[in-house]
């Protein structure tokens, strides 16, 4: 159930209405029952997997909260429990008819033939986000940064809460949790807010995303030889496919939960104007960057500070080890999150050499024009999205080939292209200028009236007169 | 270890390497993960402190008070 769908038309102005009707404990188990609506609306025979995510974790919280002794061995086995359980689900359901594939391959470039088994099943979607909520939610009750849900419903509405269900943002049970457990109170500035981030995230999605996508997939559909110059427009389009796809997203999730009195996390900042590299992750998918520091890359990075051929080094060498090491398997990690394909695991390793590389000349970088930064900056995240849209390591090569020599300016399609772009790009693009300039997401709601009036009537018109309503759905969803 | 001590060579540090003003100890901080290991390593090579995964996560991070707080609790 798409947000931009006729159902979710339907869907969401009764559950709106049935919210704003009914006492705090009834909402909760209401919105819990239409989460379920919705996810299963997609298929419902993977609720069993949602359900199994909700048990383990519920279990595990409440087995954590009851064990006072800090040094038992079973804290440890209640957070190894909901690991096994949630990377299972995501083992078996995301990845394991890639590897059984490549399993097959390898065998076969060995003259041996293998038949392994393949489940042949479609992606459950949202299950690489509602797995990893789960699991901070006990990692976070084993540190005793949040108490341990004692309603289970409650606790499956902190699971499967739909807005952010499908594609994050990822929340934290020190957020989420206290907003569910008391009553929420809604005001004018919030709804005001809540339809603010729903149009927004709406035209981001509608009118540039999926209009981008009309001049990125034929490029990237097209084998042989690549013109440079088409690649390089299709690589800036993607860029902002990409950004207004995921980020639309993240914005409708927003507004629909602040419509109920929630407030969901910041997923997005102006990516493409960060500085260096990795100024763009503290700005890109804050709650999955964020998620991967806080439980991967601090509790890694010191395990292995702590090796003991590590430490014979000296202080500074032991933690640029420490820290280069951890870089390296935590992005390979982050970018392997997004897909079952290796392209995305190097999508993770060249942004560990990015942002490896830019500690190293960040002396010099940081004393460049602002501008030049910027300009750098969105270039290496371009470089990323290369690799992360094509469909072989073997097309990365070929069209990083033709951006070198076979570059060919005179093309009358590149002007048609490129004023596509900047026709459906030029709103966010002044939009964003300001937020930028004033630190300030909603700098648009600090207008005169009048003026968010002009403002939402001329965004909504071009959404509904250029906007793609064919129902393609959400980049982030495969993942 | 006194902990204004603390603070203020934490802060010193984290100035000239984000380039930034931290108006009160409780600013939350933009600190980075390339940051949080000039940290360790600061307060590796400063107050012989080695910190290790079952007392950290990046909470201590937020602000000048719950790096204090961390290095403080540690050191006594």
């Amino acid at each position: 159930m798409l947000f931009h769908s006729l159902q979710f038309a339907i869907f969401f102005p009764i559950v709106f209405g049935l919210y704003h009707v009914l006492p705090h404990t009834v909402q909760n188990r209401m919105l819990l029952l239409a989460s379920y609506v919705f996810y299963g609306a997609w298929d419902w025979r993977y609720i069993s997997l949602l359900l199994v995510s909700t048990v383990t974790d519920y279990f595990c919280g409440i087995g954590l909260s009851r064990t006072e002794d800090e040094k038992a061995a079973r804290r440890k086995l209640f957070v190894f429990i909901s690991v096994l359980v949630n990377l299972s689900l995501l083992g078996v359901f995301k990845y394991y008819d890639f590897f059984a594939t490549e399993f097959q391959g390898l065998m076969g470039a060995f003259g041996l033939s293998v038949q392994p088994y393949f489940l042949n099943v479609a992606l459950p979607i949202g299950i690489s986000f509602y797995t990893f909520q789960t699991m901070s939610y006990t990692i976070d009750v084993y540190r005793r940064k949040v108490d341990a849900a004692e309603n289970f419903f409650d606790f499956a509405l902190y699971v499967s809460f739909f807005p952010q269900l499908i594609a994050g943002p990822i929340e934290r049970g020190t957020r989420l949790l206290p907003q569910i457990l008391k009553p929420r109170i809604i005001n004018a500035a919030m709804m005001q807010r809540a339809v603010y981030f729903f149009i927004w995230g709406l035209f981001l999605k509608v009118f540039i995303a999926d209009n981008m996508a009309a001049i990125v997939d034929p490029v990237f559909a097209a084998t042989g030889d690549y013109e440079g110059g088409k690649v390089l427009l299709a690589v800036y389009a993607f860029s902002f496919q990409i950004y207004c796809d995921f980020a639309g997203y993240s914005f409708m999730a927003i507004g629909l939960a602040q419509s109920m009195g929630i407030t969901l996390m910041e997923n997005f900042r102006r990516p493409y104007f960060a500085r260096n590299i990795g100024d763009f992750w503290r700005r890109w998918h804050i709650s999955l960057s964020s998620w991967f520091r806080d439980y991967v890359f601090t509790p890694f990075y010191l395990y292995i500070e702590h090796l003991k051929w590590v430490r014979t080094f000296p202080i500074k060498v032991r933690h640029a080890i420490a820290f280069f090491g951890t870089l390296l398997v935590t992005e390979y990690m982050l970018g392997f999150w997004h897909g079952a394909a290796w392209t995305f695991g190097i999508f993770g390793l060249y942004h560990a050499f990015m942002i490896w590389g830019y500690y190293y000349v960040r002396k010099g970088w940081d004393k460049l024009n602002p501008y030049v930064q910027i300009l750098l900056t969105y270039h290496l995240a371009c470089g990323g999205w290369l690799i992360f849209r094509a469909n072989s390591m073997g097309q990365v090569a070929d069209m990083a080939k033709s951006l070198f020599f076979n570059f060919n300016v005179s093309n009358p399609v590149l002007a048609d292209m490129g004023m596509k772009i900047i026709a459906f790009t030029a709103v966010l693009i002044v939009v964003q200028i300001f937020q930028d300039w004033k630190k300030d997401t909603v700098i648009v709601l600090r207008l005169p009236v009048f003026a968010q009036l002009a403002f939402f009537v001329f965004i909504i018109s071009l959404t509904l007169v250029f906007g793609d309503f064919s129902d393609r759905p959400f980049i982030y969803f495969q993942f | 270890m006194e902990r204004t001590d603390v603070t203020t060579k934490l802060k010193e540090l984290i100035e000239s390497e984000t380039k930034t003003t931290i108006g009160s100890d409780d600013q939350e901080l933009d600190i980075d993960s390339f940051m949080m290991m000039m940290v360790i390593t600061f307060i590796d090579e400063q107050f012989n402190i080695s910190l290790d995964m079952d007392e950290l996560d990046f909470d201590a991070f937020t602000s000048l008070n719950s790096l204090a707080d961390l290095v403080v609790n540690k050191s006594s």
